[in-house]
């Protein structure tokens, strides 16, 4: 019924809108929280489709990590030689291991991660619904009794918002690994200290908050790919139109949550 | 169908993995807050915490055995702190060790710091108070280097007005150095004193011709007169 | 809405002679677009129906309100004696099982194997176990005679294997109703021949009752017992292959030209 419910002419789309542009902005804020509203529903009530929802877990999570790895991987070794001077500068290359933690765990391991899935994992399904779109899959899917919502839009983005998380814990030991490499081409330290250095400059209050954030940022980016996948309406040419947008919007949603997230974790800690 | 069932296993491999390194991580980081370690509490009442917070490390000989748990004002003049420590380093600490509050190098953070008793006193017990003393606060230093400023700018002060004044000519020392008239009086002065001397000399000349002195001077050039006398009396007699 | 709910006290009772499907006056704009003017369409239990038409004359559109997927403006449609319009979810999507829908593109599921997107449209029903349900799938594929595809990717398949495959998955669920939109389209003249035979032994095997839109003459003279022509969103006229080949009116005898 989800087509037909879109499709429905509302009262003011009979007439032509006074600004055209602030119009559809709104009209478009109001659809994404209608769709945000559903997916909460229907994520809720059964049935669940399990299985659909490990195979999107497998082809988000498990085949995303090579890239979170290596993008990982070179973040904390760039970190850290880019830190290092202006540390040595106080005399405090010392606190070089601890510098580089708090800030791979508390912003940049969850961002950087976050915005590579946007473009990998955000792309692929804003593409993927927006084809299955044009050639009426979803359309098939609904005819033949099963809801497609549930099946195609609830799978994708509960797997987003549960993969993410492991894939940001990967990427920040990743980039710890990384860090530590790059702390061992000017100096010499050894692993025991170094890793005792990260452990002892860290807290809760920066590995919780930085852990919620990443379910957030999990969800965002399956909620605006299967949104703008789902609901692309200009044909083949909408495909790229979705795929594109669906990376723009939820990589700047990431940073408004992640402004948001701090502001929040300020007042609370 | 196996595909299926392998990808599967590698999914469950993949979160498994995962949850296990932040539990691992999370557990660390516990650890070294001695979260999860046998611990026992102590406390101790100070004056002034001076930016102590909770989660700050506790150092005894130099080795952190624990964290501050809980500060709470208790009064005006008296803060409550409990500290946990662990259990292992509960027997080097004596009944009489005492509580201070250091830091962390010279802008790092706050730690407590157990200061060990001596010898001979009994170990402490879980909820014991500690003695404490007060520690050097950053403020104390920053006043006393106040205090020091202000003097060094008093002195400073004082000399810049010496010079002043100085300069000004005012004074001994201020006139030795820069009135020019003074100078000329001096050099008059030197000249009137040497002056003085020659004046003398004719003086004491004119003395030893004097009617009342001239007994002295003349029994002195009789003296005189009589080794003349002797001494031709010698050249004649040869 | 309002005007659906005062219409659909039309009586529904159902009965042997009463038609598997009945559209009654619908209307549906989109923005400013009138696609459908007050259509009226009624189709008898086993027949074949061919809808005729040039491309944006509504033709799609009316079958997709047929199945929900597009609610009309205004008017009635009434599905084996049941109301669509007024219809619970539930109830739909009860409805929509016996109703089989094969769309232009085929519509396989991209993602999945030809048994994949068979097994898909009875992944819901729980009375069948696995066994069942694999034997289900071999006899429908074995009716379009694409037995050897089972483990093939849609992408592997030409155009009009794809129409097959989409025909068995829709056929899987043994439909009352069959709506076929456009399914000669893009296929050569053989092809679309092995097609419309198709769309007959579904008429002969599993007395469906079917809706076929085509621009495709030739497959209409195979498999029509009625055609209908469409223009402008109405009606324009109606009767057999033989009865409109033979009519005065131009405009549809240049469909047969």
């Amino acid at each position: 019924m989800d087509l037909a419910k879109n499709k429905r002419p509302s009262p003011q789309e009979e007439s032509e809108p006074l600004f055209p542009s602030l119009y559809n902005f709104f009209s478009a804020i109001t659809a994404l929280t209608l769709f945000t509203g559903r997916y909460f529903k229907s994520v809720l009530l059964p049935p669940f489709e399990f299985n659909e929802l490990v195979r999107q877990s497998f082809l988000i999570g498990y085949k995303s990590f090579p890239l979170v790895g290596i993008t990982g991987f070179i973040m904390g070794l760039v970190l850290t030689i880019q830190s290092r001077p202006t540390l040595a500068e106080f005399g405090a290359e010392s606190w070089l291991p601890a510098m580089v933690a708090v800030s791979i765990i508390r912003e940049i391991g969850p961002v950087i991660t976050a915005l590579i899935c946007a473009g990998k994992v955000g792309s692929g399904i804003g593409a993927e619904l927006a084809s299955m779109r044009v050639t009426e899959q979803i359309d098939a899917m609904e005819v033949s009794g099963i809801n497609p919502f549930k099946y195609i839009v609830v799978t994708r983005i509960l797997a987003c918002t549960l993969m993410l998380p492991i894939l940001v814990v990967f990427s920040d030991v990743i980039a710890l690994l990384g860090s530590f490499l790059a702390v061992n081409i000017n100096g010499d330290v050894t692993f025991t200290l170094y890793f005792s250095q990260v452990i002892d400059s860290l807290a809760f209050s920066d590995v919780f908050p930085a852990f919620v954030k990443t379910f957030f940022f999990g969800f965002a980016i399956g909620l605006i790919g299967c949104f703008k996948g789902y609901y692309t309406d200009k044909g083949t040419e909408g495909v790229g139109l979705a795929a594109n947008s669906a990376v723009v919007l939820s990589s700047l949603l990431i940073f408004i949550m992640d402004m948001i997230a701090v502001q929040i974790t300020d007042l609370l800690y | 169908m196996k595909q299926n069932n392998r990808n599967k296993i590698r999914l469950g491999v993949f979160v498994t993995l995962g949850v296990g390194l932040f539990i691992l991580g999370i557990y660390l980081i516990g650890d070294r807050q001695k979260m999860f370690s046998k611990t026992f509490t102590l406390s101790g009442i100070f004056k002034d915490v001076s930016g102590l917070q909770v989660g700050n490390n506790v150092r005894f000989s130099g080795i952190t055995v624990g964290v501050v748990e809980n500060i709470e004002i208790v009064s005006d003049t008296a803060v409550r702190v409990d500290f946990s420590i662990d259990e292992h380093t509960k027997k080097f600490i004596k009944k009489n060790a005492k509580l201070t509050i250091g830091s962390d190098g010279l802008m790092g953070n706050k730690v407590a710091i157990i200061i060990p008793g001596t010898i001979g006193h009994r170990e402490v017990q879980d909820k014991d108070f500690l003695v404490t003393t007060v520690p050097v606060s950053m403020d104390e230093i920053l006043a006393n280097l106040k205090t020091t400023s202000t003097n060094a700018a008093t002195i400073t002060d004082d000399l810049a007005a010496m010079l002043h004044s100085m300069r000004s000519g005012k004074g001994a020392v201020g006139k030795l150095f820069m009135d020019t008239v003074f100078a000329d009086n001096l050099d008059k002065t030197l000249v009137n004193i040497k002056q003085g001397a020659g004046g003398f000399k004719k003086n004491m000349d004119a003395a030893s011709n004097n009617v009342l002195l001239r007994g002295f001077f003349k029994k002195k050039k009789k003296d005189k007169d009589k080794e003349k006398e002797k001494e031709s009396e010698k050249k004649t007699s040869k | 809405m309002d005007k659906n709910s005062s219409n659909s006290n039309v009586i529904e009772k159902p009965g042997k002679d009463e038609p598997a499907l009945q559209i009654v006056n619908i209307h549906k704009s989109f923005k400013h677009n009138s696609i459908l003017k007050g259509l009226n369409i009624t189709l008898g239990r086993g027949e074949n129906l061919v809808v005729l038409g040039k491309s944006g004359t509504g033709k799609s559109v009316t079958i997709k309100c047929i199945v929900g997927l597009i609610i009309p403006d205004e008017g009635n449609i009434t599905v084996l004696g049941k109301n669509i319009l007024r219809l619970k979810d539930k109830e739909l999507n009860e409805l929509r099982k016996k109703i089989g829908f094969l769309f232009q593109s085929a519509a396989l599921y991209d993602s999945m194997t030809v048994r994949e997107n068979l097994n898909f449209p009875l992944r819901t029903n729980k009375s069948l176990s696995e066994d069942e349900k694999e034997e289900l799938v071999r006899e429908a594929l074995e009716n379009v005679g694409l037995l050897d595809a089972i483990d093939k990717m849609p992408s592997e398949l030409s155009g009009g294997m794809r129409k097959r495959v989409g025909l068995a998955r829709t056929l899987i669920l043994k439909p009352q109703i069959m709506l076929y939109d456009e399914p000669t389209n893009g296929l050569d003249p053989i092809t679309s021949k092995e097609i419309g035979n198709l769309i007959n032994d579904v008429k002969e095997k599993y007395h469906t009752s079917s809706i076929i839109i085509t621009h495709d003459i030739a497959c209409a003279k195979i498999i029509a017992d009625r055609i209908i022509v469409l223009k402008d969103g109405v009606c324009l006229t109606e009767g057999t292959y033989e009865e409109l080949e033979n009519s005065d009116n131009l405009e549809v005898r240049a469909y047969f030209e």
